[in-house]
């Protein structure tokens, strides 16, 4: 069986195979890492690949290769080229170049994914400007945080929105979205969208604060 | 090359499955990345797949669903390993009619010891089986067809081909090639019939799906 791994200040390490691993602090890792839990407090980097079965963060991880693993929770920000995880629940700001990945995926802050960014289950709150090439999944929720209309209170910047340029799901509830297209079977456009298509199945509701340019029942 | 397409709205409409479920099955690789054709329309992008392969597959899954979880249908579909190691016995053969009892009994007895057929020996007779009660091919070219398949297709190192079939001036051929393969001809000739490796394939693991639940 693999070893535990512990750091504790400031580390480099090749990486490689563990069985728990621990940061308190700082660590690099020239290589893939592989393991059952990885526990962050700090920072880390890595310039490969992290596959693990269950992760727990409170800081900051940047990743050269792919995320991968059952579940990842945590405060923080994530830094990947593609992320897989079939439970991630975040605060914080999420960034993938390519695509995100999960069964249920709930995050609370900002995310920005250059990809397709699929869940069965998706829950975005929202309190930092958000991005995705495509959204695609089962149920699809994008709501506005209380935390972030209490941040926009102290400090008026401009609306903060969600832009994709398509959205398909069966159960798709959008707030402050622009997006080109929205396709799915019961579609919610609340407050503050701005939607240049939505194609949907069975229901359409359009919020009167919202703009919807075209609207086809298929 | 454009019939061979189909949308993704289409393909919806006529298996009646969800995004959610599309989605899913793409998340856990029951439906290949490279199926996924992105177009520009009018509308915009639009997803596109090849239309043969995708509706068997999905009637794959929807059929194999009730015994297995995705993880295991992805491992099974995926892997044709499984599938070769498959074998099948004449009479199953008809009885699921894979393979019409004429094809079967004229290039059957060259396969097989004691009526047991293997997968890529099913293949073959799968391709010309399909060609024949297409009325496309005569007799004659079947049996070319098929000594062309059992003697060159192990010389394919990539193990993926694709078979035409053209006629000119009433002298038909077979040419096959490695795929993905693109081929021009000149104004006689006429394509009969296009077949990759790839569409049989899974043709096939749909007939054969039961065989791996069992």
């Amino acid at each position: 069986m693999n070893d535990n791994l512990k750091i504790i200040g400031t580390t480099s390490s090749a990486g490689g195979s563990f069985k728990d691993v621990k940061i308190t602090g700082e660590c690099k890792f020239a290589g893939d890492v592989n393991c059952e839990k990885l526990n962050l407090t700090g920072n880390a980097n890595i310039a490969g690949n992290l596959h693990m079965k269950q992760m727990k963060i409170t800081g900051e991880i940047a990743l050269e290769g792919s995320l991968e693993g059952d579940s990842l929770h945590g405060q923080g920000e994530i830094k990947a080229a593609s992320v897989k995880i079939d439970k991630l629940h975040l605060y914080g700001n999420l960034d993938v170049k390519g695509d995100c990945e999960g069964e249920k995926l709930q995050i609370s802050g900002a995310l920005s994914v250059a990809g397709l960014l699929s869940a069965e289950h998706l829950e975005i709150k929202l309190f930092g400007p958000s991005s995705a090439k495509e959204v695609g999944g089962s149920i699809l929720t994008i709501k506005k945080s209380k935390t972030g209309r209490l941040l926009h209170m102290m400090k008026p910047t401009s609306k903060i929105m969600f832009e994709a340029g398509l959205i398909e799901g069966d159960a798709i509830d959008l707030i402050s979205t622009k997006a080109s297209m929205v396709r799915g079977e019961r579609v919610i456009i609340g407050p503050d969208c701005e939607i240049e298509m939505v194609e949907f199945r069975d229901t359409l509701e359009v919020h009167k604060h919202a703009t919807v340019k075209h609207q086809v029942k298929i | 090359m454009e019939d061979d397409l189909i949308s993704k709205k289409q393909l919806l409409d006529l298996t009646g499955i969800s995004y959610g479920q599309l989605y899913r099955w793409k998340r856990k690789q029951l439906i290949p990345e490279e199926w996924f054709i992105r177009k520009s329309t009018f509308t915009g992008q639009e997803t596109f797949f090849p239309k043969e392969m995708i509706l068997s597959r999905i009637h794959n899954i929807v059929n194999m669903k009730d015994g297995l979880s995705l993880d295991e249908m992805a491992d099974k579909l995926s892997d044709k390993a499984s599938f070769e190691k498959v074998s099948i016995t004449a009479k199953e053969i008809i009885e699921r009619n894979i393979v019409s009892t004429t094809t079967l009994r004229k290039f059957g007895e060259s396969l097989g010891d004691e009526s047991k057929y293997t997968f890529e020996g099913l293949v073959h007779l799968f391709a010309v089986d399909r060609l024949l009660s297409a009325g496309e091919m005569s007799m004659e070219e079947a049996e070319l067809l098929f000594r062309t398949l059992e003697e060159k297709v192990s010389r394919l190192e990539s193990g993926s081909w694709e078979l035409f079939f053209v006629r000119k001036m009433g002298v038909s051929s077979f040419i096959l090639a490695r795929a993905p393969a693109e081929l021009w001809f000149d104004e006689g000739v006429r394509l009969v019939s296009k077949m990759t490796y790839a569409d049989l394939i899974e043709q096939l693991k749909g007939k054969l799906a039961y065989k791996l639940v069992e």
